[in-house]
């Protein structure tokens, strides 16, 4: 699944450890993370004290997410491939970030409804 | 369900000024048992006394609350606005008799837009004849042009401390079509309680006369009657245009006492006494939109006379023909006076959910409007609902208008009630008894009902409220409730005397 999403968007990479080793890896991670984001956001502290759980907290958050998914992204192809420097890694690093950025907004519609202080966080 | 109502007749300005403080208690929560309505009367010939007004618009608006705070088939059992305060047409479903009624908590009299000369005679046919020379003798007349003597005094006016007066016009409420609706409608059960002062003209004139026009029925005889009777509290000024002498209060007090244990002796089965050293002087106003008298503790006590009468289980009244007397008493005299001058069954009965509505009434009108970007907010589309909805503005008119005005009036009048610091916040609220603020090396860490505190409490109570309630102007109100209940769990307890 993730194989597909990336080369949809970042196109066929020639070096197949992307395929077999860095997507798979990557993708799983950026969903989860996203996943926890979100969870900790509406649920943890959602759900405990109003404290962080503004439009102003989200989208800090999510900011934070981002860079994350960018570093890891590009920092595991630089790993794997043993590469210091690759333009594709510049673009796979930026279109796993614009998938935790739809990560994101997807569970954060998913979960919003089960928090208490931010169940209309963003919108 | 519970099936027995009582009536209250609220005679003249004390009698509605007693009406308004119950309708405050009502507001607060206070319980009634095995009541089903509590109706209302109030009966005051002065059209535009402004203590009736206010006791009349304090009253509609409780009503209006009600019946949207709460849904059609909840069985209300506690709660702010809990009791069924109601008019005496709401009783219609019951009966098929009221065609024509009035929605209103006032009992109209008619054809009192004249002198009482032209009362007695509207057609002037008395003139000269022997019968006027009687009424000349009974009633003064001394300056026919001034308004004040008996005989021209305006009747839409109040009788204005003249019990003779009122006692010829009191027997004309027979005629009047809410009062035959009201002797048809009260049931075996039912409950009658009469809320009169005995020293000005109005109060004095009218209990006596509505005890026997009810009592004429004989259907009637059985039902457990109640009265309070309230002597001088306060004094007017001296005004020597005014047709109001404060010096009367104790001659009439006491020939009306007489006149009570003459007649009524017996006929009531729970006669409450209140009176207290009048301290403060009132202008002297002789009644319309002028004659506004600032709430008072005395008031406020007599409405516990009426809580007292309706939560009295039938096996306490004595036997019939047989009357009880009761006072009021606080722990200790003092000019001011808070809630630790209560007995305990009063400060729970009456003080704690006053303490209840009063915080509720802070975190509404002060707390709530900024907290705009909470989530219960915009759950309950609170921006759009204050401003514009008709519950939310009666909600707003009640506390705001009606029962932060009656406790502003009852704390700066004499004798001084101040049970709560109301510029102060929720922390300082209660009179004697501020909740703690803790804090270590600055800072804090028991804040008590703090900012942090309201919004973490009125979020997680809406978001279980909304489990049960769909309904959000219903679940606000239940909202207002708990987060009261939650600031008073701060609180531990009420404030006592040691």
């Amino acid at each position: 699944m993730f194989e597909f999403l990336y080369e949809l968007l970042c196109g066929q990479n020639p070096d197949p450890i992307f395929a077999s080793d860095i997507y798979p890896f990557v993708g799983l991670f950026t969903l989860v993370f996203a996943f926890v984001f979100t969870l900790v956001f509406y649920i943890v502290l959602g759900r405990s004290k109003p404290i962080w759980d503004k439009t102003i907290h989200w989208v800090i958050t999510m900011i934070i997410l981002l860079i994350i998914a960018f570093g890891f992204a590009y920092n595991h192809a630089q790993t794997v491939t043993e590469e210091e420097e690759n333009s594709f890694f510049y673009t796979f690093a930026m279109v796993n970030t614009l998938y935790a950025f739809i990560y994101y907004i997807l569970f954060s519609i998913l979960l919003k409804r089960f928090s208490i202080f931010a169940k209309r966080t963003p919108f | 369900m519970p099936t027995r109502n009582t009536f209250v007749f609220g005679i003249g300005g004390t009698g509605a000024r007693i009406v308004r403080s119950l309708t405050m208690l009502l507001a607060a929560g206070t319980k009634l048992n095995d009541t089903n309505k509590i109706i209302p009367i109030i009966i005051d010939v002065d059209a535009d006394n402004a203590d009736t007004s206010r006791a009349l618009a304090a009253l509609k608006t409780y009503k209006y609350i009600r019946s949207h705070g709460y849904s059609n088939t909840e069985e209300i059992r506690d709660g702010f606005f809990n009791a069924n305060l109601n008019t005496l047409s709401s009783i219609t479903n019951e009966n098929d008799y009221s065609e024509g009624l009035d929605d209103s908590f006032q009992l109209q009299f008619e054809n009192l837009e004249k002198s009482f000369i032209e009362y007695l005679d509207p057609r002037g046919e008395l003139v000269g004849d022997i019968n006027m020379d009687l009424l000349e003798a009974l009633y003064d007349n001394s300056s026919h042009d001034d308004p004040n003597t008996e005989l021209n005094l305006k009747l839409n006016q109040g009788f204005k401390g003249n019990p003779n007066i009122g006692s010829v016009v009191f027997n004309n409420l027979s005629n009047t079509k809410e009062f035959k609706f009201v002797l048809k409608s009260i049931g075996e059960n039912d409950r009658i309680f009469i809320v009169s002062s005995i020293f000005g003209g109005t109060g004095s004139s009218g209990f006596p006369q509505l005890v026997k026009l009810l009592q004429q029925e004989e259907k009637l005889r059985g039902n457990k009657y109640g009265a309070l009777t309230v002597m001088p509290y306060f004094n007017v000024t001296d005004d020597s245009k005014s047709a109001i002498n404060s010096d009367m209060f104790n001659s009439k007090t006491e020939a009306a006492l007489s006149y009570y244990l003459k007649y009524l002796n017996g006929k009531i089965n729970c006669f409450y006494q209140l009176w207290d050293r009048p301290l403060k002087q009132y202008e002297n106003k002789q009644g319309g939109i002028e004659q506004k008298n600032s709430a008072h503790l005395i008031e406020l006590i007599g409405a516990t006379a009426i809580i007292d009468f309706v939560n009295k289980p039938d096996g306490n009244f004595a036997s019939k023909g047989q009357t009880q007397y009761f006072d009021f008493g606080i722990k200790k005299e003092d000019q001011v006076i808070d809630i630790r001058h209560f007995y305990p069954n009063t400060a729970k009965t009456v003080m704690e959910p006053l303490t209840l509505l009063t915080y509720a009434m802070k975190v509404y009108l002060e707390t709530i409007p900024d907290m705009r970007n909470e989530a219960f907010f915009k759950e309950l589309d609170l921006g759009d609902k204050i401003p514009n909805n008709a519950f939310y503005q009666n909600l707003t008119a009640f506390l705001s208008i009606h029962y932060k005005n009656w406790l502003v009036e009852m704390s700066g009048n004499e004798r001084t009630f101040q049970p709560f610091n109301l510029t102060q916040d929720l922390n300082a609220l209660v009179r004697e008894k501020p909740i703690e603020v803790k804090k270590v090396l600055g800072i804090v860490t028991k804040p008590g009902i703090s900012e942090a505190f309201l919004k973490t409490e009125l979020g997680k109570l809406e978001d279980e409220l909304k489990k049960s309630i769909p309904d959000q102007d219903k679940r606000f109100f239940k909202l207002l409730n708990r987060i009261s209940m939650e600031c008073y769990k701060k609180l531990e307890a009420l404030p006592s005397m040691i």
